[in-house]
């Protein structure tokens, strides 16, 4: 599940930034700082109803199946100071706290990468479906951040451009699907036969020692473990499986869906107002109108362009 | 283990008993713990001040710290004067600014140690407060406007002074000597300047009043109304320690919060209202040191709000028009009524929608309750038994909560008062059958709101110089006061009402819309107010801090020490 849920692909990507400078106009820049450069410059489209219409284009809404995109530079892991130990355990372990302690940092600055992208499934085929089209509509911006990257030097074509995003692809171990409104109706884990087994178990391992038949503890503990496993498998397995693309309460959250939803509500809203103690007749009449001008079974023509705030 | 376990309790210490402890009333400002236009002083001037020179200013805060009135408890009434003992004439009060602070030359230290919103101030803060278009900083009066870009017309030291009135309506001579006394210490201290720049009749100062009624016996008396017409300062919150026992038990009704799973309301802690003091979160609220110069100090955010009374009136006239259609009333009032009580969570005289949804038992309560304004009007001499029927009133109009209209059908969810005060509204149990639901999520978000009208509306028109001088006092401006504008006032998130912001006080971009929630009960169609104008505008006001009297001596003094 991590990577993929309910009809969307949550990509995460730790990009290795190059060691070496940056030629830039005769002079060495920090790739940190080049990168960074490159990122200001990518357009972010439309973010508050004071950028709406003076917004320039987001490349990511050139193509409509991107919900959300974020680059940022991992410069490193933030450092927290030594492992704090009871001076107590420390004088008894002849520790001395004037020893330096190994100081936790990371091989390099990262590229962050995070998507979250309409996809039929969760495969890597799925994935490189979104990814050719993004090499498709902005190879260019692309190019202009992962040049700055480790080994993206050898990246020529798409197939090479998935195929590097594969390579720094790490598991999202947490996606965050922002259209679900309300708690899907969850299967409740049944904990009950783990805690009986667990129970037994327990109570071979101590019976064991009492009439000390020296098979029985092992049993016993070789049987807690097991159910400890079984479990810990099962919720690992329930967690892995994805929702449902549109199970109820499945909100049917493709990109063209959510748009057109948007531009049919804001529609509705005026149409609202615009009727509100109207007769009976006008309002069948004005409602008939409106769903003619706003075709909502129509996901391609009246709808909100990807990139803009309708507000 | 069971021996060990109960060793282990045998040497645990004791905790100690719960020793209840009073605030120290006497190093408190007065008006933290008093909104003054209800203890009878309905005229107030608020006046400011330039610090050009540290010597100059410490001198001048000394000189008038003598006369603040602290939050001392007064005494009894004298039958033979029918004065309140302790209660003065004028009530005065010393708010500063943080550049007041800088030119008054505190430690650094304790500079950089307060709160980042103060440091701003309130004209840096506005993309967070709203106040763009018309609310900008650049449209505000000259005082405020002048500060932001010179420093000898900054606003550090605002003094508000008061005070009580005549039966005429004209406020006590006390007023001018007060005035005379700021006028004096001033020119006793160098660099010390009065600012002007205040619109309207006085430049001099602010000038602020409740909107007087004259009685059939001539005698002019203080309304509680504001320029739209409504009810003002009834949902004020209520804190530990801020009355006596007796009293918190009535004040605390509809004023403090309401514990999950608990009957009743409870006091708010102290430490949401007063620095140094534990708050609902049970930390110390963060403050400057040294602590001795930050405790029972407090923030307060000061506005000067205009009100556009032309366009209100003629906003709801036309509003009311239709709403009388849609829901077909019976009467032009009675739609215009009950739209102004569905923006407001209010009918005009005060009386919560929650308790009366129509306006017809709107109109029976008051009828009921018809006595209520003279008695209000009778300030110290109201009799045991009015009393007593006063505090029943005020139980009526603020003892309710949202459990019962999860959906808004009887109070909008984006009415104003069930913005800026949710009561448990906000409670993830509140639409849970049967649980009640609690206030935490507002615990933590509540301002003491002072202040009162200022200038005459008589002409209703936006032009001219009519609105609210509008004060809100809290531990922390970003947590308290900022939060409820920025999240409550101008997001809907929280209401789930999309862009809509507050039908009052919010801003108002072209469409602006007010939903009015359907009865799905009774089959009555929601009904939307839309392209709502701008109702109310900023036109200007600072942030400050309250010090205590302690702060003011350490001020004067020049004995700040964080050390």
């Amino acid at each position: 599940m991590p990577n993929y849920d309910a009809g969307h692909y949550f990509l995460t990507v730790l990009a290795p930034v190059r060691p070496d400078p940056f030629l830039v106009a005769g002079r060495m820049q920090s790739r940190r700082h080049a990168l960074r450069d490159a990122l200001a410059a990518m357009p972010t489209g439309e973010r508050t109803a004071a950028t709406q219409g003076a917004a320039p284009d987001n490349p990511f809404a050139r193509s409509d199946f991107t919900h959300f995109a974020r680059f940022f530079v991992l410069d490193d892991v933030v450092y927290n100071g030594r492992v704090p130990q009871d001076g107590l355990v420390a004088a008894i372990l002849k520790h001395n706290p004037l020893t330096p302690q190994k100081i936790d940092r990371l091989s390099a600055p990262f590229l962050v990468f995070t998507a979250d992208f309409d996809a039929a499934g969760g495969s890597d085929a799925d994935l490189d479906c979104c990814l050719l089209r993004l090499w498709e509509t902005m190879k260019a911006e692309l190019t202009a951040i992962f040049q700055h990257c480790l080994g993206f030097a050898e990246v020529t074509d798409a197939a090479g451009f998935c195929a590097y995003i594969r390579k720094c692809r790490v598991e999202t171990t947490m996606p965050f699907n922002d259209y679900w409104s309300a708690t899907p109706k969850l299967k409740v884990f049944d904990t009950r036969p783990y805690i009986y087994a667990g129970i037994a178990a327990a109570a071979l391992f101590v019976i064991g020692l009492f009439i000390w038949r020296p098979w029985l503890p092992v049993l016993g503990l070789l049987g807690l473990g097991g159910a400890v496993v079984v479990a810990y498998r099962k919720i690992m397995a329930a967690g892995a499986r994805p929702f449902p693309v549109s199970a109820p309460p499945g909100p049917g959250a493709d990109l063209p869906t959510v748009l057109k939803a948007l531009e049919v509500q804001r529609g509705f809203t005026a149409f609202a107002i615009e009727t509100q103690g109207k007769d009976a007749h006008a309002l069948y009449d004005a409602f008939g109108a409106f769903i003619a001008a706003t075709r909502p079974d129509d996901l391609a023509s009246a709808t909100q362009p990807p990139g803009v705030i309708g507000v | 283990m069971n021996g060990l376990a109960a060793l282990g309790r045998a040497l645990r210490p004791r905790p100690a008993p719960d020793v209840p402890r009073a605030l120290d009333l006497a190093d408190i400002q007065g008006n933290i713990l008093r909104p003054y236009g209800r203890f009878g002083f309905p005229v107030t001037r608020h006046v400011f001040f330039n610090i050009a020179n540290a010597a100059g200013g410490r001198n001048f805060i000394g000189l008038i710290s003598g006369a603040v009135t602290s939050a001392e408890r007064w005494g009894a009434i004298d039958d033979a004067t029918g004065l309140t003992a302790g209660r003065p004439l004028v009530a005065v009060n010393v708010a500063i600014s943080y550049r007041g602070l800088a030119a008054l030359e505190l430690p650094t230290r304790t500079l950089a140690g307060m709160p980042e919103e103060f440091i701003d101030g309130m004209a840096k803060r506005a993309s967070i407060l709203g106040d763009i278009g018309p609310s900008a900083p650049a449209g505000w009066d000259p005082i405020w406007r002048a500060g932001l870009t010179a420093k000898e017309t900054q606003v550090h030291v605002l003094v508000s002074l008061n005070a009580r009135i005549l039966p005429d309506g004209t406020p006590v001579p006390a007023l001018e000597a007060g005035m005379a006394m700021l006028a004096q210490a001033a020119s006793a201290s160098p660099g010390v300047t009065l600012l002007t720049g205040h619109l309207g009749a006085h430049p001099d100062f602010q000038d602020s009043s409740a909107i007087m009624r004259r009685l059939p016996d001539g005698d002019v008396v203080p309304t509680a109304r504001e320029h739209f017409g409504f009810t003002d300062g009834i949902g004020d919150p209520t804190f530990v320690g801020q009355y006596e026992k007796a009293a918190e038990a009535v004040e605390v009704i509809g004023a403090g919060k309401l514990v999950q799973g608990e009957p009743g309301w409870k006091p708010l802690a102290t430490g949401e209202f007063i620095l140094g003091h534990a708050n609902e979160a049970q930390e110390l609220p963060p403050t400057a040191e040294p602590w001795s110069f930050m405790r029972n100090g407090t923030f307060m955010a000061y506005r000067k709000l205009h009100q556009n009374v032309g366009s209100f009136d003629a906003y709801a006239d036309a509003q009311a028009e239709w709403l009388q259609t849609a829901y077909g009333l019976a009467s032009r009032d009675e739609a215009r009524e009950t739209l102004l009580a569905k923006m407001v969570g209010r009918w005009r005289s005060g009386i919560p929608i929650e308790i009366a949804p129509s306006h017809a038992q709107a109109l029976a309560l008051e009828k009921t309750w018809a006595d209520i304004p003279a008695i209000e009007m009778k300030g110290e001499s109201r009799s045991a038994l009015e009393t007593e029927r006063l505090n029943a009133y005020n139980r009526l109009i603020t003892d309710f909560r949202y459990n019962h209209d999860v959906d808004g059908a009887r109070c909008p969810v984006a009415a104003h008062i069930r913005r800026t005060n949710p009561r448990d509204a906000l409670d993830p149990l509140l639409a849970e059958n049967g649980e009640p639901a609690g206030t935490a999520l507002s615990n933590r978000r509540r301002i003491l709101r002072r202040g009162a009208p200022y200038g005459d509306s008589t002409r209703r028109e936006d032009a001219g110089e009519h609105g609210v001088i509008f004060m809100a006092l809290c531990a922390s401006l970003f947590n308290q006061f900022e939060f409820v504008q920025q999240q409550w006032v101008h997001y809907g998130a929280s209401f789930n009402v999309g862009n809509d912001t507050d039908p009052l006080a919010g801003l108002a971009r072209p469409g602006k819309k007010f939903v009015i929630a359907g009865d799905a009960a009774g089959g009555a169609a929601p009904f939307i107010c839309a392209n709502m104008p701008q109702f109310v505008e900023t036109r200007g006001g600072e942030y400050f801090f309250l010090p205590s009297l302690t702060a003011l001596r350490q001020i004067a003094e020049g004995s700040v020490d964080p050390t």
